[in-house]
């Protein structure tokens, strides 16, 4: 139960992140034209590529002819075109290339480079549509960044393939100097929920990594502890039998890889360390475990680190305004990259230079993405500089504080306690 | 600082703007061609190049402004970690509590906090983890803790601990080992030897396992041991009035003498005693052999001392008795590392000019390369002071090899060097008996029993 609450963060982060995913999915499914998609892209590019090797193995013939004093003549060339055309090409139909067959075994014309680019474009959009569909999906089991990452690398080359085909129309206003057109233009829209993907995916994952871990360790340790406890002799003299290996074997192909690894080493600890010997070995653990709990209250929440365990709810509330505002942060930090002409008139530069075309280009973006990309750095180091100082000063007294109580527990432990040190005790295992 | 992760969104940034200015110069590229005739027009549409800039942008910049707020609160150094055991020294075999408590002295919280703390490797993790991921507030607490299961004795450092903070994106760390926070950990010799015999104690058979009885010899002690008639000369303060009453004579309570035997051990730590595997080498025998003759010693009362050398006198413990006296012996014996030659006379030497009551000097040492006369004579010396000695000596091939695990050829090998040893051996063996000095030559199997006995033979002799 304590491991469903505990993962709320989790889960909430994982269906946001799920929702953001589809709504990209279905936002490019609806927008992009569905013969983008044509899976006769593979046959054209498999021509293509069929027809280029043709090609070099006509002029490498053409070579080795040469240098034995013979020429190779049209007939030849179409022979060996002849024989690809009907061998690998299995004399297949050339009409989406805008060919015919003779056309192709005359040399007269080849396949089109441009037909082949966009075949090629097609035939990329339908490996990554998978891809980006598996990843996305995948990274939802254990939220793992590297298939999100995957899957967000795979929807911009598909969107940007779609965008090169010119297979989805996504309005793009270079001129406009507004943050809100900006903002509502498709494009960057589209780039914004990319975006929103991604951000979402990685504060999944920290909720994910800072949870799950700890969640698990600490059923982990609790069982540990229970075994521990509930440990008796009898039950544990004698070689493990081979059907409680298979029965382990069998609860742990049930259970993650993790169980799986555990319940191993186990059995493989069995099988190594001599019976009587993991015997008293456990049997002192058990001692040791029940004074231990006797005399520390905390032993167990220490051990399973559930003191150490952030709260589910905490962490939700704090990653959901950090994230609007990192988001706002990146959306005004973008349009001033993107509309370069707002921020380089602050710095009164000659309109005619802003008036210009040039200040319509991409390159314009640089004038303001490098210096702000330094201006966030330098930041960085001064407000490094600040935090050293700080840190030091903190330091500071904490060693005085820490100084002053050591003093004071010396001072305790002499009047009452006298000044020797504990001693360990000689304890019988009862076993021996 | 910039974690693979973060390395990895501003790379990709960088891609796509240069993809972003590599369509634009095709475009360029492409028209300018078309422009001057040469051929059709391959259009590259205007958005795709900003398409690209923008995700660029995005990436670059989402990661960049994460600089500043990583800056400010998370710093490694900020993190104050303390260790704190359950006990500072335990014996091998033993469980340790370790908590590990971290403090965020910063004003700012931690997304990501990793503490792993470092054990040294001969321990075993029997309990919990070394390590924990947390978010920690500014000024917040956070602890953790874990139970090692300390194997070998020896003085051991538990730390430092590692640690390393990240931004909640995964995109920034730090990391810092906190050196010098490393805790000190004794772990004396196993007392197992101790805990069987005295688990057999308590089961009542002391007396018919090892032949351990009191020498009983009437004296001045406080023990009763029987009631006689008065004869002119005895103190009144011994008449027992009620048998008086009784009988209508006067008798007198007999106590039992109590007389101590003062026995020193010799351990000869050399670099030969470390032969054999680690856990059980002469050495650790030699130890172990020690910590169960004190122990004896000690449960009778009676004081022992201890010299541990090699070629010169590493340790010297004076006689003496008490649990203080244990585990000031103990403690010497958890950090014995072999090393060195042997040099037993200057041992002796050294221990006749601490010690002037006669007592018992049990030393063990593998005798290797050892200067027979000046061995002897210095034994002899010891002998002459009215010490009873008896040479414990660990028979090297018995340690180092063990039979099952050898190949024939193997076998046939050690069977060879451990003639050439034992011819070695008993070359010396008769010397020291000429000398009328008691040797044994001991293996592990036979180490502890061998001890047991001389200790009761010892008690017997000297009528203690």
């Amino acid at each position: 139960m304590m491991t469903s609450r505990g993962k709320f963060a989790v889960h909430t982060l994982r269906l946001i992140s799920l929702f953001s995913f589809l709504l990209l999915l279905s936002y490019l499914l609806i927008n992009i034209e569905l013969d983008a998609f044509d899976p006769g892209a593979f046959k054209n590019v498999g021509i293509f590529l069929i027809a280029i090797v043709g090609e070099i193995l006509i002029n490498l013939s053409d070579v080795f002819a040469g240098l034995g004093g013979e020429q190779t003549g049209d007939v030849s060339r179409s022979v060996i075109r002849t024989t690809i055309y009907y061998v690998l090409l299995g004399g297949m139909d050339l009409s989406d290339y805008n060919i015919t067959a003779e056309q192709y075994i005359t040399g007269d014309s080849f396949p089109s480079p441009k037909i082949f680019a966009s075949s090629l474009g097609s035939m990329v959009m339908l490996v990554l549509l998978p891809i980006a569909l598996l990843s996305g999906l995948g990274f939802l089991r254990d939220c793992n960044v590297r298939l999100s990452v995957i899957c967000f690398f795979s929807l911009t080359a598909l969107l940007a393939i779609a965008v090169a085909k010119e297979k989805i129309e996504l309005e793009y206003d270079t001129t406009s100097e507004s943050i809100g057109e900006l903002i509502t233009s498709p494009l960057f829209f589209l780039g914004l929920i990319l975006l929103f993907y991604l951000e979402i995916s990685f504060q999944a994952s920290y909720a994910y990594t800072i949870l799950e871990p700890n969640l698990k360790r600490s059923e982990r340790i609790r069982q540990h502890i229970q075994r521990i406890k509930e440990f008796s002799e009898a039950e544990e003299i004698g070689p493990l039998k081979e059907e409680k290996i298979e029965e382990a074997t069998e609860t742990a192909k049930r259970r993650s890889i993790e169980s799986w690894i555990l319940i191993r080493e186990q059995i493989e600890e069995r099988r190594v360390v001599k019976p009587r010997e993991s015997v008293r070995v456990n049997i002192r653990l058990k001692h040791y475990l029940d004074n231990l709990l006797r005399n520390n209250p905390d032993a167990q929440k220490l051990l399973s680190a559930e003191t150490a365990r952030p709260k589910s709810g905490r962490i939700l509330l704090f990653i959901i305004p950090n994230f609007i505002i990192r988001l706002s942060i990146v959306i005004f930090l973008s349009w001033m990259v993107l509309r370069p002409i707002v921020f380089l008139r602050v710095f009164n530069v000659p309109d005619p230079l802003l008036d210009s075309v040039e200040s319509l280009q991409p390159e314009t973006t640089f004038l303001v993405l490098i210096p702000l990309v330094l201006a966030i750095v330098i930041f960085s180091g001064f407000v490094g500089t600040l935090q050293e100082r700080v840190h030091k000063t903190v330091l500071k007294r904490v060693r005085e504080e820490e100084k002053a109580k050591e003093e004071v527990e010396k001072e305790t432990t002499m009047v009452f306690t006298g000044p020797g040190q504990e001693l360990p005790t000689i304890e019988t295992d009862g076993n021996s | 600082m910039l974690s693979p992760r973060g390395a990895f969104t501003i790379f990709g940034g960088v891609v796509l703007i240069a993809f972003g200015f590599a369509a634009t110069q095709m475009h360029i590229a492409f028209t300018t061609y078309h422009a001057l005739g040469g051929g059709k027009q391959i259009n590259i549409p205007e958005e795709l190049p900003f398409f690209l800039l923008l995700m660029g942008c995005i990436m670059i910049l989402s990661t960049v402004i994460g600089i500043p707020i990583f800056r400010l609160s998370a710093d490694p150094r900020s993190v104050v970690v303390t260790r704190k055991i359950d006990r500072e020294k335990v014996f091998a075999g033993d469980y340790v509590f370790v908590e590990v408590t971290m403090k965020n002295t910063g004003l700012g919280g931690i997304d990501l906090l990793e503490v792993y703390d470092a054990y040294p490797q001969i321990f075993e993790l029997a309990l919990g983890e070394n390590w924990v991921l947390t978010k920690i507030e500014g000024g917040q607490e956070v602890s953790f803790a874990y139970v090692l299961r300390a194997l070998k004795r020896g003085k051991y450092l538990l730390g430092p601990s590692k640690v390393i903070v990240k931004d909640r994106l995964g995109l920034f760390f730090e990391e810092e080992i906190k050196e010098g926070n490393e805790t000190e950990l004794i772990v004396y010799p196993p007392y197992e030897d101790i805990a069987k015999m005295m688990v057999v104690a308590k089961k009542r058979l002391m007396g018919r396992a090892f032949g351990i009885h009191k020498t009983r010899a009437k004296g001045i002690g406080s023990d009763f041991f029987a009631i006689r008639e008065y004869v002119t000369g005895d103190e009144f303060r011994r008449i027992d009035w009620k048998s008086f009453a009784r009988k209508g004579n006067p008798m007198v309570r007999d106590y039992e003498d109590e007389k101590s035997l003062t026995s020193v051990i010799f351990l000869d730590c050399s670099g030969s005693m470390g032969g054999g595997p680690p856990a059980n080498s002469k050495l650790e025998y030699a130890i172990r052999s020690a910590v169960l003759l004190t122990h004896l010693a000690f449960e009778r009362s009676d004081p022992v001392g201890l010299c541990i050398f090699s070629d010169k006198v590493r340790a010297w413990v004076k006689p003496g008795k008490g649990q203080r006296k244990f585990y000031e012996i103990l403690e010497a014996l958890a950090i014995v590392e072999p090393g060195g030659g042997a040099n037993i006379e200057g041992a002796m030497e050294f221990v006749l000019s601490q010690v002037r009551k006669a007592g018992f000097f049990m030393v063990i040492s593998d005798l290797e390369h050892a200067n027979i006369e000046k061995l002897t004579k210095s034994l002899k010396q010891a002998v002459a002071r009215n010490n009873s000695l008896t040479v414990l000596a660990p028979f090297g091939p018995f340690f180092e090899v063990k039979v099952g695990t050898l190949s024939p050829v193997e076998k046939a090998l050690a069977e060879a060097v451990a003639e050439e040893y034992f011819g070695e051996r008993a070359k010396v063996i008769k010397e020291l008996q000429k000398a009328e000095i008691e040797t044994i030559s001991v293996g592990p199997d036979d180490i502890l029993s061998v001890v047991i006995d001389t200790w009761i033979k010892q008690k017997r002799v000297s009528g203690a």
